[in-house]
């Protein structure tokens, strides 16, 4: 396939298609997003009430733990004892408001393992005195009375985040409660909901509660995400537990899990399309091949009929010729019967020349073969051929050579611009019985100017003539013979020559005439080195 | 001079050979390819007219081999085959012209008047300089005499007879006589020959062909040039 073909394959198959798959992709990822954006803001709402849910759980804790506390003796042996009743305590603690100092545990005393290990978790918190500033709150407080009553304090140690939740139990005291992590975290799981694939919504997502390392404490909802999957809404819960987040998988988003599927429902359509597409090309490439082979064929015969004309042809010429000399000036009757017969096969030699030279045209093979002559010999000896067929047709014709320096010039082309143009002379402008054709050299350039005492051609036909097959309709016209392709191979076979061939206006040096045809030829002297001898396009 | 001319149509070698003989030249004809090479070799042609489509070998191979055997014979190719590639590669291998069919008497004879001029000017021993007849100036290596601005073409035959009127000048030359000399000993012409071409002849260069100052009949006798 040539280089032609493939880009017009490219250019109506191939660029249509990127173009749909390009906005068809365009529309669905929309389509994917706006939908991905309403769901996210129906779960940014479920992640809030869940958030929420474990809000309230943790204020439940607060308030048991304040009711346990409430009347007990703030001594070591009490407070273990609650300490024991108490499961969602992990440790209870008392804190001098004013001095800062740790009542409880002490380590005055002998302390049970759990109480020491207690010690070594907050060690950091007493000694340098963290829990301070929540106490005293954000407006810089003493530890007194001013601040906050209670509060939530988060800190990190070992596994995870420890929550512990104080107050101010009005005898200058700070009481508080490490809770249980593990207790801490089932109650939160509690507080959720479990995976049930009945409920709304559950098999197409997955919620994660996640610590402050993003490892999974816990997860609800049938689908699984994929390694490498994004959440479609993310939530840090709220303080106290603002290190830990929900989190929501939609099936379907994030990581182009919905864009996968947007483009396996695509890609049948652009399949479709792409068969369509490229079916209406192969059937347009198939017909475009069949005329393009139908028009070679075509011309190929053309070729071959004008080519097997050709032999006959020459020897119609030749031999009426030769007979035309045997005969002399004798027999007139016979002679102008030869005459008939020389001139129709000069004719029909003629219309075989257009013909392939249209081929040629056609095939842009069209060339000229220059070489060192006379234009007026060739214009002459091209002019006394048509004499008697003009003579014939009641034309006299004037020839005014003015061309008869040896310059480079393709005298066959010259000759067959020349014919074609006396040709429609014979034609068109009969009636005017009279041609006059007259030659110029100016340094390089002829000018050949051939005259006519027709009707000339109108104004709106004068570029038109020259079109191959065109032919002005009318009264004078129809039902004249001819191919119409005269003046267009005239006219290329003159611009081969680097000249042109134009209707021009009538010239003050030859008589008034209806249509005069100027055919200028650039063509280098024979002095001059590049002239010639070569063929040239 | 001696032209081979190689044409399978017999029409058509037939009426070249009639065409060249009346420009002066003796012919040799060959039907195909094989045949021209063989006439090439026995009867040493001056000119060479080969169709490029023969039977057997065609016109290229035999112009490369005449080529091969003697690089300055006039080659002219006659063919049907217009295509530009075939012109070039007929005039690449060495031929001289190209001649396209259809064609008729007068564009072969020019074809044929200007490669022979060419060759003549390139002779080992080129043709006089020129002489005049009249207010005409003839020269015969061109091929071509002038009357002033006017330029004509001359065949071998033409100059054969003009030469001879011009060297007997001022005598009548007999009708045997231009037989003998521009027609050839072996030539068996019929007489209307030399008035058709002496007709011809005049019509070229004579101001009034009808009242021939350089070409004047002698009735009963022959043409005699008064100079």
């Amino acid at each position: 396939m040539n280089r032609h073909l493939v880009a017009v394959f490219v250019l109506i198959v191939v660029v249509p298609l990127v173009i749909v798959g390009w906005l068809g992709a365009r529309l669905a990822r929309e389509q994917v997003e706006r939908a991905d954006e309403r769901l996210a803001e129906v779960m940014r709402s479920s992640l809030r009430g869940f958030d929420a849910e474990i809000g309230g759980l943790l204020d439940e804790r607060a308030r048991s733990l304040r009711a346990a506390m409430d009347g007990v003796p703030r001594t070591s042996e009490a407070l273990r004892d609650l300490t024991r009743r108490l499961p969602v305590a992990g440790q209870l603690f008392v804190v001098d408001a004013a001095s800062g100092e740790l009542l409880y545990p002490s380590l005055m005393d002998r302390l049970p393992a759990s109480e020491e290990d207690f010690l070594r978790r907050t060690r950091e918190i007493w000694t340098r005195h963290r829990l301070l500033p929540e106490v005293a709150g954000e407006g810089g407080a003493e530890l007194g009375e001013a601040g906050p009553r209670e509060g939530w304090y988060p800190w990190f140690w070992g596994d995870g985040l420890r929550l512990i939740f104080w107050w101010r139990d009005g005898g200058g005291r700070i009481v508080g409660a490490e809770l249980d992590r593990l207790r801490l975290l089932s109650d939160v799981v509690a507080s959720l909901p479990d995976t049930d694939p009945r409920a709304p919504g559950q098999d197409a997502g997955r919620i994660r509660l996640l610590d402050a390392q993003g490892a999974v404490l816990y997860q609800w909802g049938v689908y699984e995400p994929a390694a490498g999957d994004w959440p479609l809404v993310s939530h840090p819960l709220g303080h106290p537990l603002a290190a830990w987040s929900l989190e929501y998988f939609a099936a379907g988003s994030g990581s182009g899990g919905g864009w996968r599927g947007v483009l396996f429902g695509l890609l049948p359509g652009i399949g479709g399309l792409a068969v369509l597409v490229i079916g209406l090309a192969f059937y347009f490439y198939r017909e475009s091949s069949r005329e393009m082979r139908d028009a070679a064929q075509r011309v190929s015969f053309v070729n071959q009929v004008s080519h097997e004309l050709k032999t006959p042809l020459t020897n119609i010429r030749i031999y009426a010729e030769l007979l035309e000399e045997e005969l002399g000036g004798k027999g007139d009757a016979a002679r102008r019967h030869l005459g008939v017969i020389v001139a129709e096969s000069q004719r029909l030699s003629r219309m075989i020349l257009n013909i392939l030279s249209f081929s040629r045209r056609e095939r842009r093979t069209l060339e000229l073969r220059r070489r060192i002559g006379v234009v007026d010999e060739a214009v002459g000896a091209l002019l006394e051929q048509f004499r008697p067929s003009l003579e014939t047709h009641g034309i006299v014709l004037g020839f005014r050579p003015g061309a008869g320096r040896p310059v480079s010039f393709d005298a066959d082309a010259v000759q067959q611009i020349v014919a074609n143009l006396l040709s429609n002379v014979e034609k068109y402008a009969a009636s005017g019985r009279r041609v006059d054709v007259a030659t110029e050299q100016a340094g390089e350039e002829i000018t050949v100017t051939v005259a006519d005492r027709g009707p000339g051609v109108a104004e709106g036909e004068r570029e038109r003539i020259f079109e191959p097959f065109y032919r002005p309709s009318n009264a004078l016209s129809d039902g004249v013979t001819g191919t119409g392709i005269g003046l267009a191979i005239a006219r290329d076979l003159a611009r081969l020559h680097g000249g042109d061939l134009e209707l021009a206006a009538t010239e003050s040096k030859i008589p008034r005439s209806g249509a005069c045809f100027r055919l200028t030829l650039n063509c280098p002297s024979a002095l001059n080195p590049s002239a010639n001898l070569g063929d040239s396009r | 001079m001696k032209i081979l001319i190689a044409e399978d149509d017999h029409h058509l070698r037939h009426g070249l050979a009639e065409i060249m003989r009346k420009e002066g030249y003796d012919t040799v004809l060959a039907g195909d390819g094989d045949e021209a090479l063989e006439l090439f070799r026995r009867e040493q042609p001056d000119f060479v007219c080969l169709d490029v489509m023969m039977p057997g070998t065609n016109g290229y191979d035999v112009c490369r081999e005449i080529r091969q055997a003697r690089s300055t014979v006039p080659i002219i190719f006659i063919s049907a085959k217009s295509e530009e590639v075939d012109k070039v590669l007929g005039l690449e291998l060495g031929a001289d012209d190209f001649i396209i069919k259809p064609f008729g008497v007068r564009e072969v004879v020019a074809r044929l008047r200007a490669v022979a001029r060419r060759y003549r000017a390139t002779a080992a021993d080129p043709a006089p300089e020129s002489f005049a007849m009249g207010d005409l100036e003839i020269f015969p290596s061109e091929l071509r005499a002038r009357r002033g601005e006017q330029v004509i073409d001359l065949g071998p035959r033409d100059l054969a007879v003009l030469d001879l009127l011009h060297r007997r000048r001022g005598s009548v030359v007999s009708r045997d006589t231009f037989f003998d000399v521009c027609w050839g000993l072996d030539h068996v012409p019929n007489s209307r020959s030399l008035d058709q071409h002496i007709s011809q002849l005049r019509k070229r260069i004579e101001k009034d062909p009808k009242s021939p100052r350089i070409i004047r009949t002698v009735h009963g006798a022959g043409y005699r040039y008064d100079g």
